[in-house]
């Protein structure tokens, strides 16, 4: 039997080197995904100040949002008191803010409204631009 | 000052054989930029926000994971209130920039939340973040 040689190259050409490294740098651009920060900032206040720093606020200058659900949202502000479609929020809270600037605006999920809830709240007051915003839970003798 | 110009004659081509190391140069500083998931999470569906801001230093980001059953969850261990304020408190001695995201579902209850918030006061993590994703 007759072998037949053929005469093959071990050596990687150089010529495409280029070539793979290039593979690969598309391989890392495609795959890379930058893990993103998002989300709606807040400052906690601190958890027992002392009395002196206590600040009594009129009534008239507190505005209740008493979140059930998300289609279950009680508006309270002195002695209006109604329910309240989300979208209706912004221009309601807008409006008030310019008849007056002094108002805190206040956000009581129920202990067991679904938190997206709460977020859509927050969301419609940072759109209305209300900066002064209170969180805190209903109390069971509250709502 | 001469009349005369002295003309250098330069090649306007990029040589080729430079197109590997540049392509390599590349390549490894993705390598190397490239950071990886280092925790798994929770299973959530995040609540929509119109006014989602990015959070400008994503590194000093601490992830408190809450899912729809209202676990609560910090480097992938399932804590309890206390212990999750423990570890806040004990990162905040290290880094105190340390702003807390809360990646929770939009359907957790908000008890869990309001108690993951109280937690953070308790530790001294006033800042804190909702994760959120833009509206579409």
């Amino acid at each position: 039997m007759l072998k037949r040689r053929t005469r093959t190259s071990d050596e990687i050409p150089t010529s495409s080197m280029a070539d793979i490294a290039f593979l690969l740098l598309v391989f890392f651009l495609v795959t890379t995904h930058f893990l993103e920060e998002k989300g709606l900032g807040l400052v906690l206040p601190e958890p027992n100040p002392p009395v002196e720093k206590i600040a009594k606020i009129r009534k008239s200058n507190m505005m209740y949002f008493i979140v059930y659900g998300r289609d279950q949202i009680m508006m309270k502000h002195q002695d209006e008191e109604r329910t309240m479609a989300i979208p209706e929020i912004r221009n309601f809270v807008r409006a008030s803010l310019q008849a007056n600037d002094q108002l805190i605006v206040s956000i009581k999920p129920d202990p067991n409204a679904p938190y997206g809830a709460m977020i859509d709240v927050l969301d419609e007051l940072r759109a209305a631009d209300a900066r002064r915003i209170t969180l805190g839970q209903l109390k069971p003798d509250e709502g | 000052m001469g009349n005369f110009k002295k003309r250098t004659k330069v090649e306007a081509a990029i040589p080729s054989s430079s197109l590997a190391d540049m392509a390599f140069l590349l390549l490894i500083f993705f390598m190397v930029s490239t950071v990886f998931k280092t925790e798994q999470g929770l299973k959530i569906t995040l609540p929509e926000a119109e006014m989602t801001v990015k959070v400008e230093k994503r590194r000093n980001v601490r992830h408190v994971w809450i899912n729809r059953a209202g676990t609560v969850s910090v480097d992938d261990v399932p804590v309890n209130t206390f212990k999750m304020a423990q570890i806040l408190n004990s990162d905040l001695q290290s880094n105190p920039a340390i702003i807390v995201g809360i990646r929770a579902d939009a359907l957790a209850p908000y008890n869990v939340v309001n108690d993951v918030l109280e937690g953070c006061q308790l530790a001294g993590a006033f800042r804190v973040q909702f994760a959120t994703t833009t509206e579409k």
